[in-house]
């Protein structure tokens, strides 16, 4: 009788000890929608005029935000702001925070996207997820999905979405999920909040453009403000490098399945 | 150690240099010199002043070239972000060369080479309006003129530098560089005139109207051969702006207005009323030098004087290009002239864009000429 | 007897339960900091890459050796062949006497086709299965790590081939870039020349 209450305690000790090496679960874990495959006009297309096709996938309803970031941090040091090494950031990697752990909710606000993070911390962070960056076609495609069918309504969320690239107050970023945009299949803020990284934002074509007007002309087609707002934003993106931090750059993490919460990327279950 | 003193410039050289572009070396034309070195793009830490060099203004002053012959200037022009005032009750926060609309004069002789940085801070705070060390004249005279009282602000993209004085590849010079990014690169001033310089990246439209534009001033090698002293010089820079109301107190762009060419503001050195509330001064019998640039960018300018005549104009500020008593000069987007006036008597005379639109959105300034002196 | 046997069980749980506290907390840290590994080496990527000899590869693995890095994938017929030759020529171009000191990392941005088993495939049709030569396959987000600390530019198209950028890169004995070479079919005399040269300067 006596052996076995030791027994429990014991395991039920045990479990405790090990539930602190699982990743923070419940409140800080960001809903996964799940993208269906299809294809789109990109400003960038593989071949002129056809479609890009995208395969199927899930990707985070929300950006990351601080809180998130910073749950990330306790179980993954050497992303840490004093522990960085420059190899994978610049100076400015998270200079708004506080502390290396510690956010400055204070000025920024609660459940507000992490920015000032590099591409190789935002790759690093969905890794830890089970996840990885979307590739720029994904998000592409998962931007567009606006159900906005009719062309002068189109035009002016475009029209917005300029003034919007021209007008960031990277100080005052909104809370995430707020923004009203929202795609068709239920993914949220991938305008009008903060511009987010992506697994490959620099595509080879990138080289051939050197970022100039000529640019602009190769990317608009006829009438389609959508398509400028674009050439902007992919300007934008391309003219980064990945160690990279400013204030209005974040990011969210896509996935090939939807990720269980109590099994890591290897398929094992805690 | 020898060996990292070679490995490390390697390494650095390198690693920042990205794309291998090919490198003409350096040749004399007619005279002119062409073939820059490459560019070269890293990340540092600067956070001194924002403008550095010795010939570098603000509108409408011109630093006097005190030197003979050409000279190796070291320029830094960087790009911050600034909360402006357009007109009275106007404000915006604009994409700036050096912290002003339009950006800093510079002054160079025809010939001369200028190296030239430019760090990306529009992610930074950078103040202006407070006296700094080792600025250049155009800090100093922006922090004693508390007319536009900037403010700092953030709002980072990628931004790049074309300067229309210099003669170079622009997909190496002109190259766009990241928020925290610094580019270097050599030119030569190898034509006289006044040269507008901008933001090259895409939309160029967008950037422009936000404020990112100022004007490079080459004065010829022999000088314009007229035989007489100029009292005064001045640079003027007309350009537009596209503004509407924002949520809240600030003026935002207005992407409509710029792409159907209504602009809400059309001015002289970037303030609607600057010109009037600070004129510039003469004296009656004297002769003044108006460098005048219309930065657009997109409008035409129909520059008059009124009251006056013009007496000689160069246009595009080339000595070759001479033209004799005339009422207005018209300027493309991005055109420029040097113009020389006799001021006729004492009173008022007023700088306009005889297009009335535009002269009545703002494109006005005012001379004040004082009493003929003996 | 029994209760206090109980009680130190506890006590001995309840401290390895704390410990894992502590070692969360800042300060209690365990060591490589980055100061132990230079600034911009590759080394501070700690993921760990499989060969074609179904070996795990990590970067630090190289530590005091010089480092041939190239990217390519299996089923690029036009470009990679070339650009593994490229590689091979500079490999060749470092003396003999010092060869056996260089490895080469050669790897595959395509992770579904690329398995050790068809890299071994690969590296025996190139006659490159030698001591030194690794073809590597790995994580997703960890070859995008590379490409991205090499300044590799890859993208995967619709019909499964990847566009991407050509480089050959040299990482010194800390596992910092040392010399790039970009593009097909490059002269590599210099590049070996600085092998040489890193090969014969002591460790720091």
């Amino acid at each position: 009788m006596r052996l076995l209450k030791n027994i429990v305690t014991l395991t039920m000790l045990l479990m405790m000890w090990a539930s602190n090496l699982l990743p923070a679960q419940g409140v800080l874990q960001t809903k996964q929608v799940l993208v269906p495959a299809g294809s789109f006009h990109a400003v960038l297309p593989e071949v002129a005029g056809e479609p890009i096709q995208v395969d199927s996938f899930y990707m985070n309803e929300t950006v990351v935000t601080n809180e998130q970031f910073a749950e990330f941090l306790k179980t993954n040091p050497s992303w840490r702001r004093s522990e960085i090494p420059p190899v994978f950031t610049n100076k400015g990697y998270l200079r708004e925070w506080k502390s290396d752990l510690e956010p400055n909710y204070e000025d920024v606000g609660t459940n507000r996207p992490v920015t000032r993070v590099s591409w190789f911390a935002a790759n690093a962070y969905c890794d830890a997820q089970g996840g990885r960056l979307p590739t720029l076609n994904e998000w592409e495609y998962s931007a567009q999905l606006l159900g906005i069918t009719d062309k002068a309504a189109m035009d002016k969320f475009s029209s917005s979405l300029i003034s919007w690239y021209s007008g960031i107050d990277a100080q005052n970023l909104a809370e995430v999920g707020t923004t009203g945009i929202v795609t068709t299949k239920g993914v949220k803020d991938q305008f009008g909040l903060v511009m987010e990284w992506v697994e490959d934002f620099k595509p080879i074509i990138a080289d051939e453009l050197s970022l100039d007007c000529g640019t602009v002309g190769r990317m608009n087609t006829l009438n389609s403000l959508y398509n400028y707002a674009a050439s902007i934003r992919y300007i934008t993106r391309m003219s980064f490098n990945p160690k990279i931090t400013t204030g209005m750059v974040g990011f969210r993490c896509a996935y090939d399945k939807s990720v269980d919460t109590f099994q890591n990327e290897h398929g094992e279950t805690l | 150690m020898k060996v990292s003193k070679l490995i490390l410039p390697m390494v650095f050289g390198l690693l920042f240099s990205g794309l291998a572009i090919a490198q003409t070396a350096e040749y004399t034309l007619d005279g002119k010199i062409f073939g820059m070195p490459e560019a070269e793009v890293f990340t540092e830490d600067y956070d001194g002043p924002p403008v550095v060099g010795e010939y570098v203004t603000m509108l409408p002053n011109l630093k006097p070239l005190d030197y003979e012959g050409n000279k190796h200037h070291e320029v830094r022009i960087d790009i911050i972000v600034q909360e402006i005032e357009v007109a009275e009750g106007v404000r915006y926060q604009a994409w700036t060369f050096g912290g002003t609309v339009p950006g800093p004069v510079l002054h160079v002789r025809e010939g001369d080479r200028v190296t030239f940085y430019m760090k990306n801070r529009s992610d930074e705070e950078v103040t202006i309006t407070e006296p700094s060390k080792g600025g250049s004249p155009f800090m100093k005279q922006v922090a004693e003129n508390p007319y536009q009282k900037n403010k700092s602000a953030i709002m980072p993209m990628p931004h790049s530098m074309d300067f229309h004085a210099g003669t170079v590849a622009k997909d190496d010079k002109w190259r766009t560089i990241g928020p925290g990014e610094t580019i270097k690169f050599d030119w030569i001033a190898n034509y006289p005139g006044s040269y507008i310089y901008h933001c090259g990246t895409p939309s160029v439209l967008m950037h422009t109207s936000m404020g990112q534009h100022g004007v490079v001033v080459v004065t010829p090698k022999e000088g314009y051969n007229t035989g007489y002293e100029v009292d005064h010089e001045y640079v003027i820079v007309q350009s537009e702006y596209y503004l509407t109301k924002g949520s809240g107190d600030l003026y935002t762009y207005d992407f409509e207005a710029a792409f159907s060419n209504n602009p809400s503001h059309v001015v002289f050195n970037g303030h609607q009323t600057i010109l009037h509330d600070q004129p510039l001064k003469a004296n009656a019998g004297e002769r003044v030098r108006f460098h005048v640039s219309n930065n657009g960018p997109s409008g035409t300018s129909s520059f008059h004087v009124i009251g006056g005549i013009f007496d000689r104009v160069w246009l595009e500020g080339h000595p070759f290009n001479e033209m004799r008593g005339m009422q207005t000069v018209l300027l493309g987007a991005s055109n420029s002239a040097t113009i020389d006036m006799i001021i006729p008597e004492e009173g008022k005379y007023v700088l306009v864009d005889h297009e009335f639109v535009d002269a009545e959105k703002g494109a006005t300034g005012t001379l004040k000429a004082g009493p003929k002196k003996n | 007897m029994k209760s206090l046997r109980v009680y130190s069980f506890c006590l001995i749980i309840c401290v390895l339960f704390s410990q894992n506290i502590w070692a969360q907390h800042e300060h209690h840290e365990p060591a490589l900091k980055a100061s132990v590994v230079a600034d911009h080496s590759l080394y501070h990527l700690k993921s760990s890459f499989t060969n074609h000899r179904e070996e795990t590869i990590k970067f630090a693995d190289f530590k005091g050796k010089p480092v041939i890095v190239v990217m390519f994938y299996g089923n690029c017929t036009q470009v990679c062949p070339i650009l593994i030759k490229d590689t091979w020529r500079l490999y060749e171009a470092v003396d003999e006497s010092v060869r056996e000191q260089v490895h080469v990392l050669a790897i595959s941005f395509d992770t579904e086709n690329d398995s050790p088993e068809v890299l071994k495939e690969y590296a025996e049709y190139e006659q490159l299965d030698i001591p030194g030569w690794h073809f590597l396959t790995g994580k997703n987000t960890d070859i995008r790590s590379v490409a991205m600390m090499l300044g590799v530019k890859y993208q995967q198209q619709s019909d499964g081939n990847f566009a991407h950028s050509n480089l050959v890169t040299v990482l010194d004995k800390k596992g910092e870039i040392s010399t790039r070479v970009e593009g097909l079919n490059q002269p590599m005399s210099e590049a070996a020349k600085v092998i040489q040269q890193i090969i014969s300067e002591p460790i720091q």
